[in-house]
């Protein structure tokens, strides 16, 4: 297991040094550079400038430094907000979206596999078809549709919930943005887990396990939800990825001031060091997330460590 | 096997649905219009943001200077639809070939076509498209250009799965004996029996080539003013929720109502196409 988790932690590093790089060069290639916007300025001042921030040394000395200063910690100054630094301005943001972040996988994963469960042990006739119907549209209707109508519904309509605004402590404020992040993720594993128990409860074990006179409760819990939960922890990978872009439009939506805001304002600014730094920051998070995921998922399931070819059902 | 899979997916009364409302959807947002006398630019400082009525022509209402909200929502419709199929059918020719290829040459030239593919998976996709859209400044072409180059990765991952199972069945055993060129097994024989997945993946792949592009107009990177993308549209309509709900909820009907179809048709086409149907 360890022998598996070094190997592909070593991977990720040669896939992170090609992001970063390939991020860095697409941000040099914009035709133009940060100043171009301001008022024109006098060529000897521009020459100044751009001699302070490094820009008038040939490319590869450019890149050079920004990766040895990537491994200190520093992204390099950003470009419109004159006064910060890339890092000040990640780190304020960065936890604020963590914290949406985690807790919508938290809620998409319980709520999920609970949605799915209730929907594959079919109780009632009409509990499956209502919750796939209702997984259906939470999946497919874009979260930038679903969260104003939310904010509509829950926040002007009925004044349930704050439609917007951080303050800090503030519980009622996490709401809204944590339950429509989560919702497209809930609704995908939902069906993931519904598919899967309904497979699992008709295999062969669990019949034995029936036949043996089990309480049918802990049938389910102890010996059909396990197996079940497998292809949903081999998603916890992309949904992560999902949070992360999903975070962008939740934080724009409900004035939070996250990481995710920054990025949207730098692009839209143009503040080139800010959108590289922001995008080498979630290229990390990705890969060590589906990192982890395929460890836990390799944890669960022996087969992946020991047949690299072979990944499981 | 054509007929049949029609016959299938016409048993399946959601992706009929689907592809009625598609049809009608498609035809509204070539033709429609040109039925309202308004431009979708035009201002009309007697009617701002007004819900819609009949009496003045602004059958969907106006946004918030004025815009006629019906002719914006097509043409937003038209753009989006056109972003989605012509990103599709890029993803399309590149995963096809790409795919086919790998698989059937095999060996070296398979693993490291694949090991490409596995790179660029890894990447976190959209905020490349984002990097590539502020640096070329919302130009629509690369805009396209960049949606469509992560398209085809899944694509070409099955197509190759496709490939390498086609691979040791006797036709193309014949092909090779018969002494065809590689070329010409692939085009005649290897990517006419990998069709059917394909379809079922391109109509799956439209409704997310369409939503990335109205995620990106939504942040403000993508189709720019004063051309209007649906969720462009969305965006206006968020911003003004409170006096006017029609900006929010008729772009945004329409954008959930056409990702919905598509993805009710691709389900019913995987369904249909799948041979071990049970029901």
């Amino acid at each position: 297991m360890l022998r598996y988790a070094a190997t592909r932690l070593l991977g990720i590093v040669p896939t992170l040094f090609l992001v970063i790089t390939a991020a860095f060069f697409i941000v040099r290639l914009a035709p133009g550079g940060p100043f171009d916007q301001e008022q024109s300025l006098p060529p000897d001042i521009r020459a100044n400038l751009e001699a302070a921030y490094g820009l008038d040394r040939p490319m590869l000395v450019q890149y050079g430094r920004y990766v040895a200063g990537l491994l200190r910690g520093d992204f390099g100054p950003s470009f419109k907000y004159r006064d910060f630094t890339v890092t000040e301005l990640i780190r304020r943001g960065l936890p604020v979206s963590l914290t949406i972040g985690f807790l919508a996988l938290l809620l998409a994963v319980s709520g999920g596999i609970a949605a799915g469960c209730v929907a594959a042990l079919r109780r009632r006739p009409w509990v499956d078809p209502l919750v796939m119907g209702v997984a259906v549209i939470g999946m497919i209707v874009p979260v930038f549709v679903i969260a104003p109508v939310f904010q509509l519904l829950f926040g002007i309509g009925l004044g349930w919930l704050p439609v917007s605004g951080w303050k800090a402590g503030s519980v009622g404020d996490l709401v809204l943005p944590v339950v429509t992040l989560a919702l497209p993720l809930m609704a995908y594993i939902a069906r993931l887990t519904r598919g899967s128990m309904l497979e699992v409860l008709a295999s062969n074990f669990i019949r034995t396990a029936r036949a043996k006179g089990l309480p049918w409760r802990r049938v389910i819990l102890r010996h059909a939800l396990p197996p079940a939960l497998l292809p949903v922890v081999s998603y916890l990978g992309p949904a992560s990825a999902m949070v992360l872009t999903g975070s962008l439009v939740v934080e724009k939506l409900f004035g939070l001031p996250g990481s995710g805001r920054y990025l949207i304002e730098g692009a839209l600014n143009r503040d080139y060091t800010l959108v590289l730094g922001m995008t080498v920051v979630v290229a990390t998070l990705t890969l060590t997330l589906n990192l982890v995921a395929d460890l836990i998922y390799a944890w669960l399931d022996p087969r992946v460590r020991f047949n690299a070819s072979a990944p499981g059902p | 096997m054509w007929r049949d899979a029609w016959r299938r997916l016409r048993r399946r009364r959601a992706a009929v649905g689907a592809i009625w409302i598609l049809l009608l959807v498609a035809v509204l947002a070539v033709i429609g219009p040109s039925i309202s006398p308004y431009g979708f630019e035009a201002l009309d400082y007697g009617h701002l943001a007004q819900a819609p009525e009949f009496v003045s022509r602004h059958w969907f209402g106006t946004d918030d200077l004025g815009r006629d909200l019906y002719v914006r929502t097509l043409l937003g419709l038209r753009i989006s639809l056109a972003i989605g199929l012509l990103a599709t059918a890029v993803s399309v020719a590149i995963g096809v070939t790409y795919g086919a290829v790998a698989g059937y040459l095999g060996g070296r030239v398979d693993e490291v076509m694949m090991r490409a593919v596995d790179l660029l998976f890894a990447l976190p996709q959209f905020f490349f498209v984002l990097l590539l859209a502020v640096v070329f400044d919302q130009n629509l072409i690369v805009l396209f250009l960049t949606i469509g180059a992560f398209g085809w990765l899944v694509m070409a991952r099955i197509v190759r799965g496709q490939t390498l199972s086609l691979k040791g069945r006797e036709f193309i055993e014949a092909a090779v004996a018969g002494g065809a060129t590689t070329t010409r097994i692939l085009t005649r024989h290897v990517v006419p029996n990998v069709l059917g997945p394909v379809v079922v993946y391109a109509t799956l792949t439209i409704p997310q080539m369409i939503l990335l592009e109205s995620l990106l107009s939504f942040l403000g990177l993508g189709v720019r003013e004063p051309l209007a993308s649906l969720g462009g549209l969305v965006a206006d309509g968020a911003a003004h929720m409170e006096v006017a709900r029609w900006m929010l909820l008729i772009p945004g009907g329409f954008l959930s109502l056409v990702l919905l179809a598509f993805n009710f048709v691709g389900d019913g086409l995987r369904d249909a196409l799948d041979p071990r149907e049970h029901a």
